[in-house]
């Protein structure tokens, strides 16, 4: 009996608290995490080796046999370091801190402002990129009858890995109810018809930038605002105005001593 | 969100964004960071510090719906504290190169930091090609990871453990 109040408690204890990714070089050195990271530290000094000011020795090595693998350390002063970390103002102006971790609300701030330059039509926020991440990886959720289709197509996990990813409570639903993609990423048309959907519609529509040109200016350049005629409602406004301060003027002198009169609220 | 926007962002970001950062070293933290975050759909929580109980961050995107960017930037802000740095978050640099020292430094902040980035170089599987640098990152800061255990009794439970 004692044993089943055990067994109540115990999938809490068994929840997965780190995660490690692993990640490898891309061919693309704008999508290449490493890199990123590899020019941090870089400018961070963080290798326990001194004298590392550039990222050739990286590039260069030629591991020789029984050496399959080689760790890089880091400075022991380094180790508990933020990676990230936050602007501050210094005697010398704007720098780097040595300490502080980047804060959030900075972060979104640059995001957000890089999603309007870039002509995003809805505001950027941190979980779009949370929740394109998850609903890439997702993919045996649909039934039976489509998945080896996604499979195939988008190269995607089991729920089990995709919630170890997500760092969710197995089975608890939470990614169906709060991440899913409201666009549905699957072209039901097709399916249902049962042939083959490779017309590349559904992944382009269910992107956020479909409608993005990232040419198109972000103002109205001040040339074409003033070649602009003037609009008729706010010349309107504008007469009538100049016509109540004209009789206001000659009724009372001041606009001041109309004050509380008919004329002097309308104005 | 997916591999085309990213690319897009990144683009835009790196070649055609016409709005500077306090320092443009920032730059390569926010691409990394996006980087980050996609191959690994964290929060960013568990890269940026969201702890709260500072003073607030005045969003100017709050009650707007059409945002232009081209105002004081909140860096120009001297009143705001979260570009000041931490006195209290300094660490204690003294006695790190010993081998207990390390164990007295803690972490100010709940991020990622150095210490959770392992990056190797690896030999190529194939043969005459050259080495490969692969990193491993271990997150352990999620939503969540702090939450106490609490044993939850229900009446039936208690019935039949009391029985």
């Amino acid at each position: 009996m004692r044993y089943s109040f055990l067994i109540a408690i115990c999938p809490k204890l068994t929840c997965v608290y780190r995660t490690t990714f692993l990640f490898r070089e891309e061919a693309l050195p704008i999508l290449c995490p490493i890199s990123h990271i590899l020019a941090l530290a870089i400018r961070d000094d963080a290798f326990k080796l001194d004298g590392l000011t550039s990222a050739e020795p990286f590039f260069t090595t030629n591991l020789q046999p029984p050496m399959k693998a080689m760790k890089v350390h880091w400075k022991l002063s380094m180790l508990k370091a933020p990676i990230f970390r936050q602007v501050v103002r210094s005697a010398d102006g704007l720098q780097t801190s040595e300490h502080k971790a980047l804060r959030y609300s900075t972060f979104a701030y640059y995001f957000d402002r890089l999603g309007w330059g870039a002509g995003f039509p809805e505001k950027l926020t941190s979980y779009c990129m949370r929740r394109g991440t998850g609903n890439a990886v997702d993919g045996l959720l649909y039934s039976p009858l489509l998945c080896i289709y996604t499979y195939i197509r988008l190269g995607a996990t089991t729920t089990a890995v995709r919630d170890q990813i997500m760092r969710h409570d197995p089975n608890s639903g939470i990614f169906n109810a709060a991440y899913l993609n409201e666009k549905v990423r699957f072209d039901v048309q097709a399916a249902f018809l049962e042939r083959p959907s490779n017309d590349g519609l559904t992944r382009a529509f269910t992107h956020m930038s479909i409608t993005c040109n990232p040419c198109a200016p972000t103002n109205v350049p001040e040339e074409v605002m003033d070649a602009l005629p003037p609009d008729p409602d706010i010349v309107y406004l504008e007469k009538q105005q100049e016509d109540l301060f004209k009789t206001i003027q000659k009724k009372y002198g001041f606009l001041n001593r109309a004050k509380g009169t008919e004329s002097g609220k309308k104005y | 969100m997916g591999p085309d926007d990213l690319l897009l962002l990144l683009t835009h970001h790196w070649a055609r964004d016409t709005h500077t950062y306090p320092i443009e070293d920032q730059r390569l933290t926010v691409a990394a960071i996006m980087l980050m975050a996609v191959y690994t759909g964290c929060r960013l929580g568990e890269l940026t510090d969201a702890s709260k109980g500072r003073a607030a961050y005045k969003d100017p995107l709050q009650g707007q719906d059409d945002v232009k960017y081209e105002g004081q930037e909140p860096w120009e802000d001297l009143d705001d504290t979260d570009y000041i740095e931490d006195d209290d978050g300094i660490m204690d640099k003294e006695g790190i190169e010993d081998d207990h020292g390390i164990d007295s430094l803690s972490r100010r902040y709940k991020v990622l930091c150095y210490e959770d980035i392992r990056l190797w170089i690896v030999q190529n599987p194939k043969q005459g090609e050259r080495d490969l640098l692969a990193m491993e990152v271990t997150l352990s800061h999620h939503k969540g990871a702090n939450w106490k255990l609490k044993p939850c009794v229900t009446p039936s439970l208690l019935q039949s453990v009391l029985s």
